[in-house]
């Protein structure tokens, strides 16, 4: 891979004696789509922490662009150009859905043209009816979209998606699955990390996977290889493939 | 749009002009009403409801509690008083209470963007503590123990009370209600609520909290330097006495009886602060401070989440009922 957009390089992040992270290695390229997927606990989202610049690595070397990022604040992200939503929703509940994505555009200093971008990636996301809504009054589905209209907003070259679509119905997560490839297909430049649970709907994005347990990389590389090592199934199921 | 976003983010309706209405009649309401008396504490109330207001961008938008509203005031009241002392203009005198304010406010955000809750309560409640004894310390400035009276400027006496005094208090509310709520309306607003309620993600879109902080914690302490250098002209005696904690405490209450993000609220808990313990004050014995008590338990019990919003949500309950009984 030459010129890799995003470079984690023997990563470890410990709180305490627990390690979150454990010697955890990655390489995207410029507009990549690449999934992480684990059981719980697994270090899925510490490593998107640590990549944001919301947890500083105990060990290791994250490279975003070539520069090391390893403990740049977290706020110094998106003027790199990195977006992200979170496993936990962060919608301000005082604030209108379309309020809470005006906080995503760059470089936009006025507010009609940051209200008016909000309002437009909301409706191109099938979610306009909402906008005036507050986050606590609309549906879980409509809130995950939200959040990752604000993330787009900000026109990322790296988006990182903290499990989207945990908490969303089947036909919900089919829909957002089909968006997200959209998007992504519509938007070369923008490389996605999907972290999530669901590996059907990692797939349909993300043609490369990384399967994290316990902290540590159990397999890395394309989709369908990864899938197929009895080492990543016994970390999914707990037992060896074959056992039935 | 629905109807509760529209309206809350335009800022001239027909409600801010029955409370401008309102704000301009009750003066003289209070003065033809009640007397100079009824009229001073109302001067008094307003001034006070300034404090309520920088007040509550604490409370009610970044979810922290301040019990340093008192400190806040008695800076703002000696700051211009000494300035006045010195020969100062009133005009400056008064910039220099506000800036006083600001910037002890802001020193305070150094602290309150490290520690949060309870903990921060607790240093604010120190420098409200603190203060009247630091009034007392800088007796070469204050007057100390047996305070100083605010000088008259340019003709201007303090201490006077009267109509004009209570309209120009009102006038000052008027004008820093309306800024504050253009600036809550537009981006400070959003960045101070998604601070407070969505840190992690104002973190990762780049909104820094030291700034938040400082910004709201500034602009708390200028409205409360503001609201003392009224105060001072008001009252025309500043004694380290009339700047304990009790103070701090009525303010917050205020807070939380007005209604924590309402800016009418912060009118109607400066009254309850400045104004209701003055006219409760002829009360014998300890009845006042019993009396107020009661009052504020009777308050808290009734409207949970403060006077002006619990009046709101009234009319708004009331309204789709009054239009049946109309189209019937």
């Amino acid at each position: 891979m030459s010129d890799p957009l995003l470079v984690v390089e023997d990563v470890t992040k410990r709180f305490g004696a627990v390690a979150a992270l454990d010697g955890v290695s990655l390489r995207l390229a410029r507009g990549a789509a690449h999934g992480v997927v684990g059981p719980n606990g697994s270090g899925k989202s510490s490593l998107l922490n640590c990549v944001a610049g919301h947890y500083t690595p105990s060990t290791g070397r994250i490279a975003y662009r070539g520069a090391t990022i390893t403990a740049a604040p977290v706020g110094s992200g998106r003027r790199r150009g990195i977006a992200r939503t979170f496993q936990n929703l962060q919608l301000a509940a005082s604030l209108t859905l379309e309020e809470n994505a005006m906080l995503g555009p760059r470089n936009v200093r006025k507010e009609s043209a940051r209200r008016k971008r909000a309002r437009d990636l909301l409706a191109e996301w099938g979610v306009a009816g909402y906008a005036d809504a507050y986050p606590p009054t609309v549906p879980y589905g409509v809130r995950k979209v939200a959040e990752i209209v604000r993330a787009l907003l900000a026109e990322p070259d790296l988006l990182l998606l903290d499990e989207p679509a945990a908490g969303l119905s089947p036909h919900e997560r089919a829909d957002f699955a089909e968006r997200l490839s959209a998007f992504h297909t519509a938007r070369t430049g923008t490389a996605v990390v999907l972290v999530e649970h669901d590996v059907a709907f990692v797939q349909r994005i993300c043609s490369t996977l990384t399967v994290l347990d316990h902290g540590l990389v159990v397999r890395t590389g394309e989709a369908a290889e990864v899938m197929a090592d009895p080492a990543v199934v016994r970390s999914f199921l707990g037992r060896e493939p074959d056992d039935d | 749009m629905s109807a509760t976003a529209a309206a809350r983010r335009r800022l001239f309706t027909s409600r801010t002009a029955v409370l401008l209405a309102a704000l301009a009649l009750a003066p003289l309401a209070a003065e033809l009403g009640g007397g100079p008396y009824i009229g001073y504490a109302f001067a008094l109330g307003t001034a006070f409801a300034l404090s309520v207001l920088g007040n509550n961008l604490i409370v009610g938008y970044l979810g922290e509690a301040n019990l340093a509203g008192g400190a806040f005031l008695a800076v703002g009241a000696y700051a211009s008083a000494i300035a006045l002392a010195h020969g100062l203009p009133l005009w400056l005198a008064g910039l220099i209470g506000i800036a006083a304010g600001a910037v002890i406010g802001a020193l305070l955000s150094i602290p309150a963007a490290r520690v949060h809750g309870h903990q921060l309560a607790l240093a604010t409640l120190g420098l409200a503590w603190a203060a009247p004894d630091v009034i007392r310390y800088a007796e070469a400035w204050t007057g100390g123990s047996d305070g100083m009276y605010v000088p008259t400027s340019g003709g201007i006496p303090a201490g006077l009370g009267g109509l004009a005094d209570t309209y120009v208090v009102t006038g000052i509310f008027v004008v820093c209600a309306l800024l504050v709520l253009v600036a809550l309306r537009g981006r400070a607003g959003r960045l101070l609520l998604t601070h407070a309620e969505a840190g992690p993600a104002a973190r990762g879109f780049g909104v820094r909290a030291w700034a938040v902080a400082m910004l709201a914690w500034g602009a708390c302490g200028a409205l409360g330097g503001l609201s003392g250098v009224l105060y001072g002209h008001i009252v025309g005696y500043l004694s380290p006495d009339e700047f304990t904690f009790q103070v701090s405490l009525f303010i917050f209450v205020g807070s939380m009886v007005g209604g924590a993000r309402s800016v009418p609220g912060a009118w109607i808990g400066g009254l309850l602060a400045g104004a209701v313990p003055q006219l409760l004050s002829d009360i014998p014995g300890g009845g006042s401070i019993l009396t107020f008590g009661v009052v504020l338990a009777a308050v808290v019990a009734l409207a949970r989440i403060g006077l002006y919003p619990s009046l709101e949500l009234l009319g708004a309950r009331l309204r789709p009922a009054r239009k049946e009984a109309a189209d019937e």
